[in-house]
């Protein structure tokens, strides 16, 4: 089937099976590099994307579903004002995730600090295990989340 | 995997979704989608050969509350319902609602959707069970409301009919003076308590436990005994309640172990000592 | 500290998996797996195969082909005998790997069962691989007099590497006879090595590009090399480049895990129940192939006896063959012998009924009295103060004395309405590099090149190198070579390139590149005095001449250097599910200077939450190859909210010329007995093993009670 969606901002045409994972799609026939498909059973967390606003693994979700759909992966945030607030925060925190997560991560805090102007940290603790790398703790993946949504706040005063 | 393109649709209103389970009874219903989860590693989802997608319907999304219940589309995800601001939603089930699927999958997964897996006690079953919530289940010219208890009370009739599908979940609102929760980190107890009352008499009682089995445990007899006690029970009745749960246990499913039964036990316990304290 | 701009640059970059090469005309390739745990294959019967696709087994390889490292072999495909389930038989090659995988289910293998061995228990005499015995003092004399014995018996589980990405390797053989391979490895010249043993060609020939593995905990020590070795016969054999890329699922069920280990552990005690001597038997499951056994042997029994003086012992570890996955390394591989010396510490001080941190602060090692390998501390042992300063954080004294009386003044059985607390500290210390003499045998080679554009360049094959440790050595070699910080340049890894710096494990980056880092740029300074770029250096490894270690009798200082910590862990037991909650962890390191406080605080914190996962939680079966129960089990720690978390680094009396010492490893070797301790107060269980989860717990109190 033809599918019709748009990804960071761009009207996108691919030719897909129904079932096909969006995350495949995505990474084989739209370039999109910074998701991964690892675990494919919505648990790594490696494939985040911003599906309809929304956090989601896109391991799980069939090309079908995608039809119309607005899908912002982390290139969609390149030379945006969203992205300094996360990069700041993460380096407010000293979080250093790897190259493997990075993108995922980054997707994630963006994606919570834009929901929520002040998420509260029982929250925080359970959505920052939506990205499971061993290579930071979740304890500091909050706190960057946190300093990421201060950066963001103030800039939405500004 | 099937090599015959499978057939999709989806309808934008209730009605729409009604007449298409009834020209395909055989349907599967998509709603998160996170059944399609096997086999992993390959490229593409299996998708079965008719699938009718929940999505378009905006009727199905809403989370809507009155003074007496909380309705929840068969569409709305978990992540929606957790946003539902706090004192809205039941305490119980806002305990339940972060041990129901892992974080990532919260924005996708739907509760009514874990309430219709029926091949085992999925982990929001035994919280909505204790919380008296039913669903609405629609067919094309009609509708019923069952409770969620008759998902998994080990009917041998099928709890949908074919051309019939869950549209609506309804969460009574009522004030419960203590609520308790638990799934056990191996995952083989999921188990649910209430209980409310006044001038320090139990009303009402009720302890849901959900294991791996597809069938829930409730041991109505002693929940209608223990209504109508003083709170708070005396030692030994909170003892001789939580020995014949694990009894009932015992006898409801063989395949609970020593150590099974051993956490029944304690949280029956927990849960009768923290009523009326 | 990772600025805004570092964090940018790994958004961005584009350091290609091997799993995204795609390259026209490339195959794919399957692995054809051992459905069996120990037999012998009488026939391999394919379906019809199409004419592109060709099925590869033992037969098409070279007589010496086999994964060989310090002693120990791997075969690449079994020959006659599989001893895993999982073990590769054969390779499918072929442009679809969606049809390969088809083809794969259709493939039948006749074999001739012959009995497997699960576990340590069932295993015999015969199964032992590998043994090291030690004998320091008269521990039979002390035995012979002691006043009675204490006896202690625990295990250890294993545990999921749960790398950031699954094996994948792609490999070329070119028409010009070179290999060229890119796999995600932590030892790119042992990949190099075994690719050539493989194909039959001389390692010059073969060029290693090897991926960042990011924390892939040993997980991308040795396995990589099997991979690729599998890629470059699938390239040979049909003359395309070929890519192999497992499955999370796959990957979880046939690569190494952390082994899983049995103590059993005597002590001779005196009247007033101080031990005499000890006499410590570990054994631990290899798996089927034992890897890296010598150091594996070495590093638990220098670790059997933790940081405790002991006037005799007797200590035994050995190395047993079975037939579940070969287990190899995992990062704080001697982690179960400190568990172990911790737990055996913790009965000793039950017997003798001492406050355990007054017990620690008497037995401790120090520079006057060594341990039973004689080691020579260098300099004052940082213990008493790192106690100190761990049990002041957490207010250890007054909560273990607080849940003491809670436990001894309860009324109810556990698992009844009360939740049970409990604290406890453990201590341990990470050796630096390969011990005794073996880190000598392994390549430690660094180069530093000054271009005549001032741009210097270092070279290494040191992977993984965090952001924090890339960053030191560019600002060290930007000021002791007076270069601008941007001029200093990471040369990208393969082995054409880069000299052999050896496998990165043990901290060796931190400990040992390092210093050849800072030599290579002191050369550098005194070559320039007198010449005009490009200016080149090479530093390798060479042994201090305080570290002495007879390697006859096992004993001497095993490590170049040693980091210490102290860990204080608080634990809840909730009544109805006997899950531990840990409230708290509080760790005070001394690792000499430390060169980076944000990038090792990260990696302390990280570390302690997988040595949490491993003290208590259930992990992924791999044995009888049916699914794993998910992907992440042993990866969680037992939080429900995370805990406090304390690190202090005690380095304020270090300098500018203390060595560097990594502490990636520690808290592996402290945190999980601490964890025990704190259970065991709470709980009141004398002995417990790892996992320790709700089940173990709810046993051992059923068999208590």
């Amino acid at each position: 089937m033809r599918v019709r969606f748009t990804l960071n901002g761009k009207e996108t045409h691919v030719e897909s099976d129904p079932g096909d994972r969006l995350g495949f799609v995505l990474r084989e026939h739209c370039n999109v590099r910074s998701l991964r498909l690892d675990c494919t059973i919505g648990r790594c967390g490696s494939c985040l994307v911003l599906f309809e606003g929304l956090i989601v693994n896109s391991c799980i979700v069939p090309m079908f579903r995608a039809v119309g759909a607005d899908i912002m992966t982390v290139e969609g945030l390149y030379g945006t004002q969203s992205l300094v607030d996360v990069e700041r925060g993460f380096e407010r925190a000293s979080f250093e995730p790897c190259q493997y997560c990075a993108c995922a991560k980054t997707l994630l805090t963006h994606a919570i600090i834009s929901e929520t102007a002040k998420p509260r940290r029982q929250e925080l603790a359970v959505q920052a295990q939506t990205v499971r790398c061993r290579c930071t703790s979740y304890r500091q993946f909050v706190e960057a989340i946190e300093f990421s949504a201060e950066h963001r706040r103030a800039n939405d005063e500004r | 995997m099937t090599n015959v393109s499978p057939r999709i649709y989806i309808p934008h209103t209730n009605g729409e979704l009604t007449q298409l389970l009834r020209r395909h009874p055989d349907a599967k219903v998509y709603a998160g989608g996170t059944g399609l989860l096997y086999p992993d590693g390959v490229r593409r989802l299996t998708l079965p050969p008719v699938l009718i997608a929940l999505y378009g319907v905006e009727d199905l999304r809403r989370i809507a509350r009155t003074d007496q219940h909380l309705d929840v589309g068969a569409n709305a995800t978990i992540r929606a319902i957790s946003r539902v601001a706090h004192n809205v939603v039941p305490q119980l089930l806002t305990d339940t609602l972060p041990h129901i699927v892992p974080p990532g999958l919260r924005n996708l997964a739907t509760l009514v959707g874990n309430v219709c897996t029926l091949e085992r006690v999925m982990t929001s079953v035994p919280a909505l069970i204790a919380l008296g919530a039913i669903v609405e289940i629609r067919r094309a010219g009609g509708g019923r409301w069952v409770p969620v208890a008759r998902f998994h009370g080990g009917s041998s009739e099928p709890p949908l009919a074919p051309g019939e599908v869950v549209t609506r979940l309804r969460i009574p609102l009522e004030r419960y003076d203590v609520q308790l929760f638990r799934k056990t980190e191996d995952t083989r107890l999921t188990m649910a308590a209430i209980a409310s009352g006044s001038k320090r008499t139990i009303e009402n009682i009720r302890i849901v436990i959900g294991s791996s089995a597809p069938t829930v445990l409730r041991n109505r007899e002693l929940e209608a005994e223990l209504a109508g006690r003083k709170a708070p029970l005396g030692r030994r009745e909170i003892s001789q309640a939580a020995e014949r749960m694990r009894f009932a246990a015992r006898a409801a499913d063989p395949t609970f172990t020593s150590f099974d039964l051993y956490r029944i036990a304690g949280f029956v316990t927990t849960f009768l000592h923290r009523v009326g304290r | 500290m990772p600025t805004a701009r570092h964090i940018r640059g790994l958004l961005r970059t584009r350091q290609l998996s091997p799993a995204d090469i795609r390259v026209e005309g490339m195959s794919s390739v399957v692995v054809v797996r051992s459905e069996k745990a120990h037999a012998r294959i009488i026939r391999v019967h394919p379906p019809e195969l199409p004419p592109d696709v060709r099925l590869l087994d033992g037969s098409t390889l070279p007589a010496r082909a086999t994964l060989r490292l310090y002693g120990d072999s791997v075969p690449i495909l079994a020959r006659e005998t599989v001893r895993y389930v999982g073990e590769p038989i054969a390779l499918l090659v072929g442009p679809d790997r969606e049809q390969l995988l088809a083809l794969r289910e259709q493939i039948n293998v006749v074999y001739e069962d012959y009995e497997p061995t699960f576990s340590l228990d069932t295993a015999d005499a015969s199964a032992v691989a590998a043994t090291i015995e030690r004998v320091s003092g008269n521990p039979d004399e002390a035995f012979e007099h002691a006043t009675r014995t204490l006896e202690r018996d625990c295990s250890t589980g294993i545990q999921e590497h749960f790398y950031p990405e699954a094996h994948s390797a792609y490999a070329n053989f070119r028409r010009d006879g070179r290999i060229e391979v890119t796999c995600t490895t932590q030892w790119p010249y042992h990949v190099r090595r075994t690719v050539a043993e493989t194909a039959g060609v001389a390692a010059a020939r073969v060029k290693v590009y090897a991926v960042e593995p990011g924390p892939a905990l040993d997980g991308k020590l040795w396995y990589p090399s099997l991979v690729a070795a599998h890629a470059a016969i699938a390239s040979r054999q049909s003359g395309r480049p070929c890519l192999l890329r497992l499955d999370r699922s796959e990957d979880l069920l046939v690569t190494p895990k952390r082994a899983t280990t049995r103590i059993r552990q005597r002590a001779a005690l005196d009247a007033e129940g101080n031990a005499k001597a000890v006499d410590i038997d570990i054994r631990y499951d290899a798996g089927a192939y034992p890897v890296l056994t010598d150091e594996t042997l070495r590093r638990m029994m220098i670790a059997s006896v933790g940081a405790y003086r002991v006037a005799a012992a007797h200590v035994r570890v050995s190395a047993l063959r079975t037939n579940t996955v070969p287990t190899g390394p995992m990062t704080g591989i001697e982690a179960p012998a400190w568990f172990a010396a911790e737990e055996l510490a913790a009965g000793l001080i039950r017997e003798t009924q001492s406050d355990p941190v007054e017990w620690k602060r008497r037995h401790i090692i120090t520079q006057e009295a060594s341990n039973h390998i004689n080691e020579q501390l260098s300099g004052r042992s940082p213990v008493l103060r790192l106690m100190d300063e761990a049990a002041q954080a957490s207010d250890f004294n007054r909560k273990f004395s607080a849940f003491e009386l809670q436990r001894k003044n309860r009324t109810t059985a556990l698992g009844a309405v009360e939740v049970a607390r409990g604290v406890g500290m453990a201590i341990g210390s990470q050796g630096m590099g390969f011990s005794g003499r073996t880190e000598e045998l392994v390549a430690g080679n660094v180069q530093l090149q000054l271009d005549d554009e001032e741009v210097v360049w270092l070279y290494t094959s040191s992977r993984p190198v965090s952001a924090g440790l890339q960053s030191y050595w560019k600002q060290l070699i930007s000021e002791r070579l007076g270069i601008e910080p941007d001029n200093v340049r990471l040369a990208s890894c393969d082995t054409d390139t880069v000299p052999d710096s050896g496998p990165t494990v043990f901290s060796r980056a931190v400990s040992a590149h390092t210093r050849l880092i800072e030599q290579a740029c002191n050369a550098i300074v005194s070559r320039r005095a007198v010449q005009r770029p490009p200016i080149t250096v090479r530093r390798s490894y060479r042994r201090p001449k305080r570290q002495k270690w007879d390697h006859e009798t096992q004993s001497g200082t095993p490590y170049p250097g040693r980091s210490w910590a102290a860990a204080v862990v608080e634990v809840e037991v909730d009544p109805m599910t006997f899950e531990a909650i840990v409230r708290g962890v509080w760790i005070a390191i001394d690792a000499g200077r430390i060169l980076d406080p944000a990038s090792a605080r990260q990696t302390v914190l990280s570390t302690i939450n997988h040595a949490l996962g491993w003290a208590a939680r259930r992990q992924v079966p791999t044995i009888h190859m049916s699914r794993p129960v998910e992907t992440g089990v042993g990866f969680d720690p037992p939080f429900r909210y995370e805990p406090p978390l304390y690190v202090g680094f005690a380095d304020d009396h270090h300098t500018e010329r203390t060595p560097a010492l990594g502490i990636g490893e520690l808290p592996w070797f402290c945190v999980p007995a601490a964890y025990a301790h704190a259970l065991a107060q709470a709980t009141g269980i004398d002995s417990i093993s790892l996992p320790a989860g709700p089940s173990p717990v709810y046993e051992a109190l059923e068999r208590e009670r």
